[in-house]
């Protein structure tokens, strides 16, 4: 065959000693990170965090189906150790909540955040179908719209929405994708890392060719050119956000993305929202390694960033509230690869200074033969009265924004917020469970 | 609604909509052919060097592979993601090198309506690929159906290989009605759905033969009707099973419905985001003349006049920006096109210039064949219009025009794009908006655009002055609106 046919002469050409390391540079520094997308007609408008009034409400999502029993164990239950004999922790191993549960030991900062109120606990909770189905689970997790099929928003997105947010830097993802919660109309952002989300610059100085740039595209009324525009006004004004943490994070990647939130938040973006996915191995079919190897790491991971994190906001740890997110538990009893395979239930960890902390809340199902659902743990709490608490709590919203955020959902309340205006007592003083 | 800068000079809008990119000499082949006779030869199975590209595919060994061979091919086995990275990368290939550009816009197109991702079904998603959609795209699309709802592919996608009479998965029943054929817009019922669910209920994919199984004991029998059709479903065997699936398939592709809801999708693709009714009509009664031939239709949209008239209505996705970029710039690849390395598993793809290029769309959000849902790629502009896109195409576009990505691509080879072209800003600056845009810039952008190729000239007129004035001219060009439309 001809090469000459295909009008690419120069591809038998090889090149030598491009490594990976090369290539990613070359890719970084090219492909820019940021997302912004912009509603017709929106500009970027920024305030000052604090203005907004509600909190940042920040999910963390632990994909590939975090178990919940090995987070949070059940003490004492007979099941629990005769069906995981080498996927568990002993009681005597766990930090203890109550009487009742306990935290696997590598979440210290868990613990702390427990005793000091300001972590709840919701066991047994999960989405409404289970599929054990990462793909189908996660979706239907992030669009939250069971009674409404055909939804293409998700629910973070309609939250956005229902805020009558109008600025283009509400909603962030620190991803280098939108994920699935943040589609829809409302403006979002996704960026993994403060170098990526700036646009570059050719042989002119950089205001004459943002500039040149703007004069193009405001020639235009197309919905492209009017975007462009507040693209170009959200990536110059995010430049001047430094990544100046007050303390050392642990070196992973979940922890620069909290790294990155923090330098938005405390420079004053105005984030309504952001999602976070931890960088884990939750999926554990095989050598799960709950005391020493994959699931420890996470653990551990996962303690010392929120640690870092809480740290580093300081006094603006008071408006963030943090929720954990999975798309499903896992089977209760263990695999012969000393794993776990897809389940249903899972725990959701709810954290921040406005949290209603130092209790675990549950209508817990039991773990006994007839008790679990298909070799499961039965969901008891719906993932969404969490959330529907949280967003309506500490996100300001009323209760008909909360339909249209949940679609064909009625919540109730867990109470695990504390109103959003009202006095904040001292967590010391609250009346122990 | 699109403006634009667009001369609607035919044989360009021809190239901008049909193509993932064209160069002058694209632009001369079509105008000494004539446009029909190049449409037609995009379609013709046997164009001469259609398939030029394929030596750059020859150490693809997983493009020949059976289903039964793919299970067991050691590099997918021991990282399965690879073999959607692996099918990522052929389908790049084919896009950037085919000389049947038309025919890989329709391959892609087809992936789109019958979507199975990519990283379902490792085993059977390049299969699907090569069999049902690159097999039948210059035949009818009710072939096409039939074959995709047979496929492992799509039997483990949307949950054929779970419905059974006793526990029906409803999954492709409805996403045939609602995606494949005569969408909601018809008004099929929920009885119209479970009715289908019983239809291919028994129909699955047996990974551990590679083999179609038709199990009579799962299969629903009894009278089902759905959407009109009726059938006594009433036989056991495995033929009478497939026959009954088969005749409620080829039922509902026929369907006038039909016809619309795949007239509107291709002219969605080609024409513009809201396609006009009169061409749809067009479309859809050569679509029921021809027993939904692609070809057929395919040309009854190119030679309508709205064709023309809706050149620049089209917002470029990432693949046809990223495309146009390197096939207008002639753009040299750096680095080797080659398979991954078996060998390394953990790292299949090491220094591989194309898998830079998925790279470049996986960040733009459209590596082939990945989106989440069973639609496909979003196709209209609102989706692929966000402040992410637009400044990672600025940032892009000006890496590629001044070749600062070395490693995977060289620098544009202005002295051959503007042979002739004298060294000098205003010569550089309107020789490249006649060759990237087609047309003379308006005299704003110009001026625009000129002011800041002078800051980089510094009088001299030797003609190595060129490549640096075209740089940065080219940068600008490439990240005005207009670049961005098709």
């Amino acid at each position: 065959m001809n090469e000459k046919l295909c009008g690419c002469p120069d591809f038998e050409k090889t090149q030598a000693g491009m490594n990976r390391r090369t290539f990613l540079t070359g890719m970084l520094a090219l492909g820019g990170g940021l997302v912004i997308t912009s509603s017709t007609g929106l500009r970027y408008a920024i305030a000052a965090t604090g203005d907004t009034g509600s909190d940042v409400i920040i999910t963390l999502s632990m994909r590939g189906g975090m178990d919940g029993l090995m987070a949070v164990p059940i003490l004492g239950d007979k099941n629990l150790a005769r069906l995981r004999p080498t996927v568990s922790v002993s009681d005597s191993q766990a930090l203890m909540l109550d009487r009742t549960f306990g935290l696997h030991p590598n979440l210290t900062i868990f613990k702390s955040l427990f005793d000091a109120r300001e972590l709840a606990i919701i066991h047994a909770a999960g989405t409404p179908f289970g599929t054990r189905s990462h793909f189908d689970d996660q979706n239907s997790l992030e669009l939250a719209a069971y009674a409404k099929p055909g939804t293409s928003s998700g629910w973070q997105n309609r939250y956005l929405e229902a805020t009558g947010t109008t600025s283009v830097l509400s909603g962030i993802a620190v991803s280098s994708e939108t994920p699935v919660a943040l589609y829809g109309e409302a403006s979002t952002m996704a960026f993994e890392s403060l170098d990526d989300i700036a646009l570059g610059d050719i042989e002119t100085d950089h205001k004459t060719y943002v500039d040149t740039l703007k004069r193009i595209h405001k020639r235009s009324e197309h919905h492209w050119s009017r975007t462009a525009i507040d693209s170009l006004i959200a990536s110059e004004a995010l430049k001047q956000v430094k990544s100046n943490p007050s303390v050392t994070y642990p070196d992973s990647s979940s922890a620069n993305r909290f790294k990155v939130l923090a330098s938005l938040l405390k420079a004053g973006i105005p984030i309504k929202t952001a999602a976070i996915d931890f960088d884990g191995e939750f999926d554990v079919h095989s050598n799960a390694g709950v005391r020493t190897g994959s699931m420890a790491n996470n653990f551990a991971d996962m303690s010392a960033t929120i640690a870092a994190f809480k740290t580093d906001l300081g006094p603006l740890w008071k408006r963030v509230t943090i929720v954990t997110l999975t798309e499903f538990g896992r089977r209760l009893e263990e695999n012969a690869s000393a794993g776990v395979d897809h389940g249903w239930a899972s725990v959701m960890f709810v954290m921040g200074g406005g949290v209603k902390g130092g209790q675990v809340v549950t209508k817990w199902p039991g773990l006994g033969e007839r008790q679990l659902d298909n070799g499961d743990l039965a969901v008891t709490t719906d993932y969404r009265h969490v959330l529907a608490e949280v967003l309506k709590v500490r996100g300001g919203l009323s209760s008909n924004a909360i339909s249209a955020v949940f679609p064909g959902f009625v919540p109730k309340t867990l109470d695990i917020t504390r109103p959003l205006h009202g006095r904040t007592p001292h967590a010391k003083k609250l009346p122990t469970k | 609604m699109a403006t634009t800068q667009y001369t609607a000079i035919p044989e360009r809008v021809t190239l901008a909509k049909l193509t993932y990119g064209y160069a002058a000499s694209d632009l001369s082949s079509i105008k000494s052919s004539g446009i029909s006779s190049w449409v037609d030869s995009q379609l013709d199975p046997n164009l001469p060097g259609g398939d030029s590209c394929v030596k750059k595919l020859d150490g693809f060994e997983s493009l020949s592979m059976t289903i039964s061979q793919l299970s067991k091919y050691d590099p997918f086995v021991k990282n399965s993601y690879s073999a959607g990275q692996e099918l990522s990368m052929t389908t790049l290939i084919y896009r950037l090198f085919s000389q049947r550009q038309l025919y890989e816009m329709l391959v892609e197109h087809f992936n789109d309506y019958l979507h199975v991702p990519t990283y379902t079904a490792w085993q059977s998603r390049l299969p699907y690929d090569r069999d049902v959609i690159r097999a039948n795209v210059l035949g009818k699309y009710p072939d096409m159906l039939v074959a995709s709802s047979l496929h492992p592919a799509m039997l483990e996608y949307l949950n054929g290989n779970d419905n059974t009479k006793d526990a029906p998965n409803e999954n492709y029943g409805r996403e045939l009605q609602e995606l494949h054929t005569i969408t909601s817009n018809a008004g099929y019922l929920e009885s119209d759905v479970v009715n289908a669910a019983r239809v291919f209920s028994g129909i699955s994919w047996d990974y551990d033969v590679s083999q179609l199984i038709i199990d009579s004991d799962s299969h629903w029998t009894g009278a089902v009707s759905v959407f009109g059709w009726k059938n006594a479903n009433d036989g056991t065997t495995s033929e009478a099973i497939r026959a009954v699936s088969e005749s409620l398939i080829r039922y509902l592709a026929l369907r006038p419905e039909t016809a619309r809801a795949f007239s509107t999708r291709l002219a969605r693709r080609f024409l513009s985001d809201d396609p006009p009714n009169s061409v749809l009509n067009v479309m859809s009664a050569k679509y029921l003349q021809t027993g939904g031939d692609i070809p057929s239709v395919v040309k009854a949209m190119v030679s309508s006049p709205e064709f023309l008239a809706s050149a620049g209505q089209k917002t470029k996705r990432p693949m046809e920006y990223v495309g146009s970029v390197i096939r207008s710039l002639k753009l040299g690849f750096a680095t080797p096109i080659q398979p991954g390395d078996a060998k390394r598993p953990d790292d299949y793809f090491h220094d591989s210039v194309i898998s830079s290029v998925v790279w470049y769309l996986s960040a733009q959000g459209q590596e082939p064949m990945t989106w989440p849902f069973p639609n496909g790629f979003p196709d209209t502009a609102n989706p692929w219009t966000t402040l992410n896109g637009q400044v990672r195409r600025w940032n892009l576009g000006a890496a590629l025009a001044h070749g600062w990505n070395e490693q995977d691509f060289h620098i544009p080879p202005y002295d051959q794009l503007l042979s002739g072209v004298a060294a000098e800003p205003a010569a550089v600056v309107d020789a490249l908006g006649q060759l990237l845009l087609g047309t003379a810039l308006s005299a704003d952008d110009r001026n625009d655009i000129l002011a800041v190729v002078s800051t980089v000239y510094d009088g001299s007129l030797s003609q190595s002055k060129l490549g640096q004035l075209a740089q940065t001219a080219t940068s600008l060009i490439l990240s005005m609106p207009t670049w961005n439309f098709r």
